[in-house]
């Protein structure tokens, strides 16, 4: 065989051991295949650059073309706890970072204590194209190119369209827009107002469906699609929009916001009884008594890993329960790259009569799905290295009800795979977890 | 962290040249950008930082290649020293216009060969996904990666003869 041809063989893995060690001699007497193979694997780098920049375009396509679903690419940015395991995620971003797509619409001009999920870059100074931020901690201010000025609160959704128009789907921000920037608009759900050079404070209650603007200074308009309705607000006058429509707001601003209702169901933990599995015993090092992890990987199947975790519910009254919640707390255990990761991930739910022994426990030992009744699955995006995940079904409910007064034990199975080696690996806070509650069991 | 950043792709393709498979230049790469970071104030300013993280990685691919050693076949040692120093004289200044004479070869190429040119990066197993969708035998299809990589290559080189001239 050619040595050019033993060369591509062996950068995509098909050479046998006979032609690895043909190689390996012809490389050792010919200075210019040494060459050869070093400008080889320059071009292999590339290749493998350009098939990932290719698959993370697709689904920016995907997401600009399909405005009404959440954007599909990703990154977590977080500043406020930027550590070396943070900046090497990053480094993985750097191409991403590098070619912004499409114009300028925005830039960051400023961010305090700022967590991002976001599919473009959060850096202060950024150059944004249209894409959406997500803010999950902190206060950020976000320069249009028109001039306005955007300043958000967490927890807040941003969509940036163009440097005239900008979308709030969640969260607080306040508007300032000079006289350059005047006809600015920015639109809420049902809503949107037109700036006619101003200050002013909007709020989006996601859940209430509710938009409440207040004009501080200036004026500005609100229009109303849905009813057609449309004013005129001048400074200290504010208005509520809502799904029939706008409603003139008192000048008494009070208290922004409500609390969430109390409870009154039965919270369960785990008190210990928990355990993760790995499938080859001999990675145990690769599980910490913190963690509860979850890993699917046919690049490595041996670091595949699950998680099981028990409940009494021998203070439970089947008859008088109406909906369960399992609240697991994803944290970040600093194995595996997230960017090796589909864009989601599933996860599913099995319950399982009884409660075994868990200490030492092996993956063939443990339960396994099939002998469990599914109970729920949920995802998670990449993007995702903390926050509260639950499973609220049917499924779940029947099956709590089922077993009340019986000890019950739940596995946990990542569905997802990685896409390339070193993917990610899930963790959710055990009860032993030093900052994040352990697996909790709402039952009402 | 920036100068990490900017020669990232350069120290990839450097270690590339020394180790067998994607995987282990991932996980060379990430050891050794903790260590750069660690030992980032002993490095003698933004020009020393390249050579510096080039002896880093160096040492970091050769340990791996001992440890991979026991069930794998690997080049020998003395062959790993002389690639090396091979890729430590590739010139780093080269690899932008290398990047962007391959996005011009590439886009020459029809779209099933970009796919299958691009298949060794997106996910193990897809090149023989592609032969089962393709109903060829994955040994034809890996035969024809090699010829369309060559091709590719070789496009590549006389893209960067022609603009040295």
């Amino acid at each position: 065989m050619e040595p050019e041809s033993l060369i591509h063989r062996y950068l995509i893995g098909e050479a046998s051991p006979e032609e690895v060690e043909e190689l390996d001699r012809q490389l050792a007497s010919d200075p210019g295949l040494r060459k050869r193979l070093v400008r080889e694997a320059r071009l292999d780098a590339g290749l493998r650059e350009i098939a990932l920049e290719r698959a993370s375009g697709r689904e920016e396509e995907t997401a600009a073309g399909c405005r009404s679903r959440r954007a599909k690419r990703s990154v977590l940015w977080t500043w406020g706890t930027w550590a070396a395991a943070a900046a090497l995620l990053a480094v993985g971003f750097v191409t991403w970072m590098q070619r912004p797509s499409g114009a300028v619409v925005a830039t960051i001009a400023s961010s305090e204590g700022a967590s991002w999920e976001s599919s473009v870059p959060t850096v202060p100074g950024s150059a944004l194209p249209a894409g959406y931020l997500k803010l999950r901690s902190g206060i950020a201010t976000v320069e249009f190119r028109s001039g306005a000025r955007v300043r958000i609160e967490s927890p807040a959704h941003l969509v940036l369209e163009t440097p005239m128009r900008g979308r709030l789907l969640e969260g607080a921000a306040i508007v300032d827009v000079p006289d350059r920037a005047i006809g600015f608009v920015l639109e809420t759900p049902g809503s949107h107002a037109v700036d006619h050079g101003t200050r002013f404070a909007v709020s989006v209650d996601e859940e209430a469906r509710t938009s409440a603007f207040e004009v501080l200074s200036g004026e500005i308009s609100v229009h109303h699609p849905g009813s057609g309705e449309s004013v005129r607000l001048s400074e200290r006058e504010s208005i509520l929009a809502q799904g029939e429509g706008l409603l003139r707001g008192g000048q008494e601003p009070g208290e922004k916001g409500r609390l969430p209702g109390i409870s009154t169901g039965l919270r369960l933990a785990t008190s210990g009884r928990e355990a993760t599995v790995i499938r080859n015993g001999e990675h145990e090092d690769r599980i910490h008594p913190d963690f509860l992890m979850a890993k699917r990987s046919s690049f490595l199947p041996g670091y595949d890993r699950r998680s099981v975790f028990a409940f009494d519910l021998a203070d439970v009254d089947g008859g008088e329960v109406e909906g369960v919640r399992l609240r697991l707390n994803l944290v970040p255990c600093g194995l595996g790259f997230a960017a090796r990761l589909p864009e989601e991930s599933k996860f599913s739910l099995y319950g399982i009569v009884g409660r075994g022994e868990f200490r030492n426990l092996r993956w063939e030992e443990a339960p396994q799905p099939e002998e469990g009744t599914p109970v729920g699955t949920f995802t998670i995006p990449r993007s995702r290295r903390t926050g509260n995940f639950s499973v609220e079904s049917d499924a779940l409910t029947r099956f709590v009800r089922a077993h009340a007064g019986e000890p019950v034990t739940f596995l946990l199975v990542r569905d997802t795979d990685e896409a390339m080696g070193n993917g990610l690996v899930h963790a959710f806070a055990s009860s032993r977890h030093p900052e994040a509650s352990g697996p909790i069991l709402e039952i009402n | 962290m920036r100068l990490l950043m900017r020669h990232e792709p350069a120290l990839r393709a450097f270690a590339r040249s020394l180790l067998p498979d994607w995987q282990t230049v991932d996980e060379v790469i990430q050891e050794a950008s903790i260590e750069l970071w660690e030992k980032f104030d002993q490095i003698d300013g933004e020009d020393g930082f390249l050579p510096y993280a080039k002896v880093v990685v160096r040492f970091k691919c050769l340990s791996a290649v001992r440890d991979m050693r026991r069930d794998r076949h690997l080049f020998s040692e003395g062959v790993l020293e002389l690639l090396a120093d091979e890729a430590e004289q590739l010139d780093a200044a080269e690899n932008a216009p290398a990047l962007e004479a391959l996005r011009s070869c590439l886009d020459r190429f029809s779209d099933p060969h970009q796919e299958l040119l691009l298949a060794p990066y997106s996910g193990t197993g897809r090149v023989r996904t592609l032969a089962e969708s393709q109903g060829k035998s994955a040994n034809a299809l890996y035969k024809l990666l090699g010829r369309l990589r060559e091709k590719l290559s070789r496009c590549v080189e006389s893209t960067l003869e022609k603009e040295a001239c």
